[in-house]
């Protein structure tokens, strides 16, 4: 279990709780340095993040919609094995991760709209697909203001008869000017019955922006574990240390402390 | 334009129902099986819908308010002479009779729903070389072409190819036989000449063991205020150790649906490459496929894609790794101007039980137009732990570094953007012949120009 102070929706010192609109409001101009947990609910909820707010939440509930103010940041841990659904309205800086080793099938939905100038997201999602498990993952990007940034990295290792989905949807309205976007995908298929499929879009509607995506399936790479064997590390051992590499690389150093933990 | 009035030999009228099917198979004095198979066909297209992800660009088709036949000949002739004046005069002024002189070994061109000519250089047929309409194949080369008729693409494929399988007429029979490496292209050539009506041609090529060929094809219409459609099947049968190699310039005018089935089948360590250059029509939907059936089979598709305002060129790859070892390539060029849509739409999958199959695709996208649009929507699927596929697209505007650079040097702005790109689009053009590659470059110049001002 990661790190974070675990904390009630209600009688939170962080910000106030809205039972009529189901709405948790971080106080504005926070800047918190420790990793908060809420408890895990299954009903939806909102969570506000305020005006020049900087808050680290970790992510346990099954349906969440996060509205961030313009100048407020947040960086977001997701860990869960289950299937949940994330919206975010976003005018401010969202820096999300996940990493998952699955224990069972799980679908998860997630839909970003960048809605002002200089919003921007970086999206970072790793899973490791164990044997008969199904992953399925949705992430749909909306651009509607000039100036947007989005970054996004999946990565995943499929076991013998597992299964990775992605569906990765980027769009870039008309008024989106100066937009960037990048996509990246890269899974390691370790067994003859593990099955990936991958379908990112790109749709622009505007010419200034740049814009590229990638998706690449290879096997273990027999060089880098030969590397490892030479240097006395048995075969199984050196399969993990890669495996284990390649998952926790497409993380930023914000969640390093997370990934120890977990 | 004038049009084809009453005064065309065979016209099957407006509207589409069993009379039609019965009318044309009856001017082609078809077997009472082929008749069948078409009226099947009829009704399977009746009964299919569009798919969910077909995008909005596509106008409603009124298929009752199409002209599915209309022939001023039934067979084609042999000698430009003998060809009727207005239909040879048209293919003069493209330029059809000097490119077989030069450098054709055979050449058909196809004059709304019949061939008006066709001619293989003599050296070809004493090698056993075929090269005929579909119609003939069916009927005179019934061992060859009957496996493999309607197979690659059946009429359950989708409703255009079922629309084709009821209606089909034209479209070339090619066999070249075991170990016969043909040096110059055959090429057909396809004109819709009558107001809204529609060019249905069926192509089957087979290229036997060892055996490797060229073939070409260039589509042109004059331009009307109503729809015409284009709705041809093309199906490559690619033996062991042979090579095909597809080439389509289409510059269809902008009132032209243009929604394609292509598909080839490559046997062991056969060699499939689609050359694809999509200019004209106001909408395309055309994914060349690949089925990779045999060990080490290898298929490449190179797509150039250009749509100016009021197009939408919807364009990409699809290909099927079926057997272990197979590769595959996918280099997608497109490029929007004004407000048009030219993106790529692909699906790569490896099926179960292959085994160190490998894919690389590129799509690269260009926007110049302050309203241009563009999408890339690839589908990759993969099974097993021995698979390299690999995908990566960009999508930019040109560099204002660049056009200043060439501007500089004293090229005004229509001249800096269309020389950039020809650059862009260079590597694929390289692929075509020289005399398609020095008429796409300035297609393209057109085209730009004609954006930029």
């Amino acid at each position: 279990m990661p790190l974070g102070k675990r904390l009630s929706l209600h009688n939170n010192p962080f910000g106030t709780w809205s039972q009529a609109t189901a709405t948790f409001s971080f106080h504005e101009g926070l800047s918190l340095i420790d990793w908060l947990q809420f408890e895990p609910l299954i009903t939806p909820v909102n969570i506000r993040i305020g005006r020049n707010t900087s808050v680290r939440l970790i992510e346990q509930c099954h349906q969440v919609h996060y509205i961030l103010e313009a100048g407020s940041t947040l960086f977001h841990f997701n860990a869960c094995d289950h299937d949940y659904t994330l919206s975010f309205d976003n005018q401010g800086r969202l820096i999300h991760a996940s990493g998952i080793a699955l224990t069972t099938s799980c679908a998860v939905h997630s839909t970003v709209r960048l809605q002002a100038p200089q919003a921007s997201l970086i999206w970072q999602e790793s899973v490791h697909v164990k044997g008969n498990q199904h992953y399925q993952t949705t992430l749909l990007v909306d651009h509607r203001a000039p100036s947007t940034h989005t970054h996004c990295q999946t990565q995943s290792v499929v076991d013998d008869y597992g299964r990775f989905d992605l569906r990765c949807d980027l769009s870039v309205q008309t008024n989106a000017r100066q937009a960037s976007v990048e996509q990246r995908n890269l899974n390691l298929i370790t067994g003859p019955h593990g099955q990936v499929s991958a379908y990112p879009q790109l749709h622009i509607l505007n010419r200034s922006i740049t814009a590229s995506h990638g998706t690449a399936t290879q096997p273990l790479p027999a060089d880098a574990l030969w590397y490892l064997q030479s240097r006395g590390i048995p075969y199984a051992e050196a399969t993990q240390l890669y495996l284990q590499g390649f998952l926790r690389s497409v993380f930023s150093t914000e969640f390093h402390e997370l990934l120890i933990h977990s | 334009m004038a049009s084809a009035t009453d005064s065309t030999a065979f016209n099957a009228g407006f509207g589409l129902n069993q009379n039609t099917i019965r009318y044309i198979s009856s001017v082609k004095n078809e077997s009472p099986s082929l008749l069948a198979f078409r009226l099947q066909a009829l009704e399977t297209f009746l009964k299919l819908r569009l798919p969910a992800w077909i995008p909005n660009a596509l106008p409603p088709i009124d298929f009752q308010k199409l002209r599915y036949y209309v022939a001023n000949t039934q067979r084609a002739k042999k000698s430009w002479d003998e060809v009727p004046t207005a239909i040879k005069t048209t293919f003069e002024r493209l330029g059809v009779p000097e490119k077989e002189q030069k450098f054709l070994a055979g050449v058909e061109a196809q004059f709304d729903s019949e061939f008006a000519y066709a001619k293989m250089r003599q050296q070809l047929q004493e090698q056993g070389v075929i090269f005929t309409d579909s119609n003939e194949g069916l009927s005179t080369y019934r061992e060859l072409f009957e496996p493999f008729f309607a197979k690659i693409v059946p009429p359950h494929d989708n409703t255009f190819a079922a629309l084709n399988s009821a209606v089909f007429s034209g479209g070339s029979f090619i066999y070249v036989p075991k170990g016969l490496k043909v040096q110059q292209p055959l090429q057909a050539y396809f004109r819709i000449n009558a107001e809204r009506s529609g060019q249905f041609e069926r192509t089957l090529i087979i290229v036997d063991e060892g055996a490797e060929l060229t073939y070409m094809e260039g589509c042109t219409a004059p331009i009307y205020d109503t729809q015409n459609l284009h709705a041809a099947v093309v199906e490559l049968v690619v033996k062991k150790d042979a090579k095909l190699q597809y080439i389509t310039v289409q510059n269809w005018s902008s009132n032209v649906l243009n929604l394609v089935t292509k598909r080839g089948w490559a046997e062991e360590n056969a060699d499939v490459r689609w050359i694809d250059c999509n200019i004209g029509s106001k909408i395309t939907m055309k994914y060349p496929g690949i089925y990779l059936k045999g060990r080490h089979a290898h298929g490449e598709v190179f797509s150039i894609a250009l749509a100016h305002s009021g197009q939408w060129q919807d364009t990409g790859a699809r290909v099927l790794h079926l057997a272990d070892e197979t590769t595959s390539n996918v280099v997608s060029k497109s490029i929007s101007l004004g407000s048009g849509w030219a993106g790529y739409r692909g699906k790569i999958h490896i099926q179960p039980n292959c085994s160190h199959c490998k894919n690389s695709t590129e799509c690269h996208s260009l926007l110049l137009g302050d309203e241009s649009r563009t999408g890339t929507l690839p589908y990759v699927a993969i099974s097993g732990d021995s698979q390299s596929v690999c995908h990566e697209a960009s999508i930019s505007s040109l560099d204002e570094e660049q056009l200043f650079y060439l501007q500089q040097r004293g090229l005004n702005r229509a001249a800096a953007v269309s020389l950039s790109v020809n650059g862009f689009v260079n590597d694929l053009v390289q692929h075509f012949p020289l005399e398609y590659s020095v008429e796409l470059k300035r297609l393209i110049d057109m085209e730009v120009e004609n954006a930029i001002g």
